[in-house]
């Protein structure tokens, strides 16, 4: 974290001078991202969207590593690679859990990380990096467009993000079309130690989450503390019935003792 | 919290998390309950009462010796004259006297005007628990004296008007002491009047009664009989007189009759002159002769005849010695009739007749022969003859009029017995009369007792030795409000800001039905989320110390405040309180 954040922070300072501030990416990578158009990201930027690499604060950062370790030792000890990372409702946290936690993956140096933005309502992952797409999923889905094109590298080694694009109204057909399918599978089959995130929208927004369900290996429920209503997170429970829940995420929470071992009696 | 199959244990820290995470939903009802409390109980206006105290004094003249006609408990008293003084007539003139309530008072709410006018009156009563004389394990509670208060929003007003409510309730109670005893005392007056009227009616009547039945009174009852024992013992002694006598007259008769009234006359040749009634008897023996041996119309039958009915013209229709035989018979007959049969029998009826009827024949005999043969012929000189003449003369008399009392005594006998007879008949009535007379007069003694009492008391009342109110201690001016508390108030105040704030949170904390905490998620997912990712602010750094700081120090704030506005009252409120 810290030498990223010195790299960062070098980055901003060596583009001063273009008033850019652009984050370059570490030269003995590119090779990954032969095909990969790389955006530059705006440290402050980051930090406005509260996305690691923005945030200052050690304890925050700390509980995504916690979250991305117990994450992978579960997606390793079942050989999973594809995880969705859904919520109950908008504006739980859900893009921005996907998004840190792919960050915290992608910063462990055996794993690359592929973040898809499959909310195709609203596709959001981009405003977090803060760059506009020029085609999306979407755009593969419907319109053939080549993958290698749509792929961004948001300016993190080992990070690479599939974008969306909003518009229309058949997100749950094409995320369930066949299409969708081969994608996933030629995208898990690409690269052996590569995790494939997916941004799925709320569950109870629309019957996205559970018709994509088919091509997750295991899910990731965010909630969000003190908002997320009971009744909701149980229908959400029943929903998701079928899909291997990976555990979940109590985001915002407002608890004063955030260690683990006052749960364990 | 509220999902889930199983309901965790609470503890101590959910708690504090719970109040954290609604800590405006404490703060702020709790700040806004002690705002308004405390403006309220520093806003109200004051309220001044100024109370009299009035001891109720026995009455100075023990109540053994005089009784008051006033009754009832003092409680009662005081009650009645509350009602009688705390009518709406009085309280809206008192209103309209000392301009009370001035903004509200108008006609139309007069009722609302005398309705608090009424709240704000207190009457009390100062009860003593005192040991009750007879037995003392028990005591009862006395009523020694009782107080008059009113508050008002001036001292100066409420000490006016308490003056003159304490005034009304001596001035009542002294007139309606002197009215009830002069009630009493009238009422026993003419109580009394037509009870006298009562007992003379029952007097004349009695009177009249007494009257009419003089003889009869059940009352003279035992010296009627007495008189009639008596009587019947004089009767009888007269009886035995009366027999005595005849039969002495019938001797003294047949003597008379025996003896010649004229000396013998002896004539020359030596016979003897005979006596009409000798001659009577040889001629009535020569006349039977001379009947066995002629005829009837034999000359000297005849010549016999006229001889012995000229000797026996001079005495009468029969001889004496006959009516004297007839007369024997007769009472002897009579007597053994009384003895069988009793007064009224017709066999008595008739030998008394009878006996009577003798008798006077007799009567007419002898006084033939005392007057017409003393006309006739000569006085009689025979000494024996005249004696015995002058005894039977003198029997006579004293037959005669022992007769006449006999008949009186028969008669009073007969009056007595009637007298007996109807004395219970009339004695009925009679104990009637007198009962109702007896009950008029116990009755008019009991009332004149009383009346007497009831003067006595009456004098009591207007002389003031009764019972009365004395204002031991007149309205005072009060010095400080007696409400609103106004630190109670705001105290009051603080425990319901306190109970708003934590029935908001409580209220809050119900009705949320949101995830809170990982514990919720335990409950739920029975496993803990994978990870608890704070709030995060703009700037990369947790919120959620930063917030917690401010807890306190609102609280602090708040308390702060709250000192600072008990010192500030205590200084320019209530002044006497901090001295």
């Amino acid at each position: 974290m810290d030498r990223i954040a010195k790299a960062l922070e070098l980055a901003r300072k060596s583009q001063k001078p273009s008033g850019g501030r652009m984050l370059q990416t570490n030269v003995e990578t590119e090779i990954s991202y032969t095909y990969t158009r790389t955006v530059p990201v705006d440290v402050a930027f980051l930090r406005k969207q509260r996305v690691i690499g923005g945030i200052q604060d050690k304890r925050i950062v700390d509980a995504y590593k916690l979250l991305r370790t117990r994450v992978l030792q579960r997606m390793q000890q079942n050989n999973w690679k594809t995880l969705g990372i859904t919520s109950v409702g908008e504006h739980d946290g859900k893009t921005l859990t996907a998004v840190n936690l792919a960050i915290s993956i992608a910063m462990k140096l055996n794993f690359t990380v592929l973040l898809v933005d499959a909310d195709m309502r609203r596709p959001n992952v981009h405003n977090l990096f803060g760059f506009q797409p020029a085609l999306g999923l979407r755009d593969y889905l419907e319109a053939d467009a080549s993958i290698e094109d749509i792929l961004v590298n948001p300016g993190i080694d080992r990070l690479v993000v599939l974008p969306g694009r909003g518009g229309g109204d058949t997100s749950s057909e094409l995320l369930a079309s066949p299409r969708m399918m081969d994608l996933v599978q030629e995208l898990r089959s690409r690269y052996s130690s590569r995790l494939v995130i997916f941004d799925l929208p709320p569950v109870l927004v629309g019957d996205d989450v559970v018709a994509f369900a088919p091509n997750l290996d295991a899910a990731l429920l965010v909630v969000e503390d003190n908002k997320t209503q009971g009744d909701e997170l149980a229908r959400t429970v029943d929903l998701l019935e079928g899909i291997d829940l990976i555990g979940t995420v109590l985001n915002k929470s407002t608890e004063e003792n955030q260690g683990y071992d006052y749960y364990y009696y | 919290m509220n999902q889930g199959d199983r309901q965790p244990v609470m503890m101590l820290g959910d708690y504090v998390t719970i109040l954290r995470r609604r800590k405006l939903q404490l703060i702020i009802p709790f700040l806004l309950i002690l705002a308004a409390s405390v403006t309220l109980a520093f806003t109200l206006p004051p309220v001044y009462r100024s109370e009299a105290t009035i001891l109720i004094e026995r009455q100075e003249i023990p109540e053994e010796l005089i009784t008051t006609t006033v009754t009832g408990l003092v409680q009662e008293q005081i009650e009645s004259l509350k009602q009688q003084i705390l009518t709406s007539d009085n309280l809206w003139d008192i209103a309209e006297e000392f301009n009370l309530y001035p903004e509200d008072r108008s006609v139309e709410n007069r009722q609302d005007i005398v309705s608090s006018m009424k709240e704000d009156i207190l009457v009390a009563m100062v009860d003593v628990e005192a040991a009750d004389p007879e037995n003392t394990s028990k005591t009862s509670i006395v009523t020694v004296a009782f107080t008059v208060s009113f508050a008002a929003s001036t001292p100066e007003v409420s000490q006016a008007v308490t003056e003159r409510l304490s005034q009304l309730f001596m001035e009542r109670n002294r007139e309606a002491r002197r009215t009830q005893t002069t009630e009493v005392t009238s009422f026993l007056g003419a109580e009394a009047k037509r009870l006298s009227e009562e007992i003379a009616t029952y007097e004349r009547d009695l009177a009249a009664f007494k009257q009419q039945n003089v003889n009869r009174l059940p009352e003279l009852n035992s010296m009627n009989m007495k008189l009639y024992e008596q009587t019947e013992l004089d009767l009888q002694r007269v009886e035995d007189e009366i027999q005595a006598m005849q039969t002495q007259q019938m001797s003294l008769q047949s003597q008379l009759a025996i003896t010649e009234p004229y000396k013998e006359i002896v004539t020359e040749d030596g016979t003897v002159l005979l006596s009409d009634s000798q001659k009577l008897s040889v001629l009535t023996s020569q006349y039977l002769q001379a009947t066995s041996k002629y005829s009837s119309d034999h000359p000297d039958v005849i010549r016999l005849r006229r001889e012995i009915e000229s000797l026996e013209g001079t005495s009468g229709a029969g001889t004496a010695t006959d009516i004297l035989a007839k007369l024997t018979i007769a009472r002897d007959a009579l007597l053994e009739a009384r003895q069988t049969y009793s007064e009224s029998h017709p066999d008595v009826q008739r030998f008394g007749s009878e006996v009577a009827t003798l008798e006077q024949a007799l009567r007419n005999k002898s006084y033939e022969r005392s007057t017409g043969a003393q006309e006739a012929a000569v006085r009689p000189d025979n000494p024996a003859y005249v004696s015995i003449k002058i005894q039977l003369d003198t029997l006579q008399a004293n037959l005669l009029a022992s007769q006449n009392e006999q008949q009186q005594l028969t008669q009073k006998l007969a009056e007595y017995e009637n007298r007996i007879a109807q004395t219970p008949v009339i004695e009925s009535e009679y104990q009637a009369l007198a009962r109702g007379y007896d009950n008029a007069r116990a009755k008019f003694e009991e009332i004149r007792g009383k009346q007497l009492q009831a003067q006595l008391a009456e004098q009591l009342e207007f002389g003031s030795k009764g019972q009365q109110f004395n204002l031991v201690e007149p309205a005072y001016l009060p010095s400080s409000p007696e409400s609103p508390n106004r630190i109670g108030l705001a105290l009051l105040g603080v425990v319901f800001a306190f109970s708003g704030g934590i029935g908001s949170v409580s209220l809050a904390e119900y009705m949320d039905r949101t995830i809170h905490g990982s514990k919720s998620l335990v409950a739920i997912f029975h496993a803990p989320p994978l990870a608890v990712i704070p709030v995060i602010d703009n700037g990369g750094r947790l919120l959620v110390k930063g917030k917690q700081r401010r807890l306190p120090a609102a609280a602090s704030v708040i308390a702060a405040m709250f000192a600072l506005g008990l010192t500030r009252a205590h200084v320019h409120v209530w002044p006497s309180l901090g001295a």
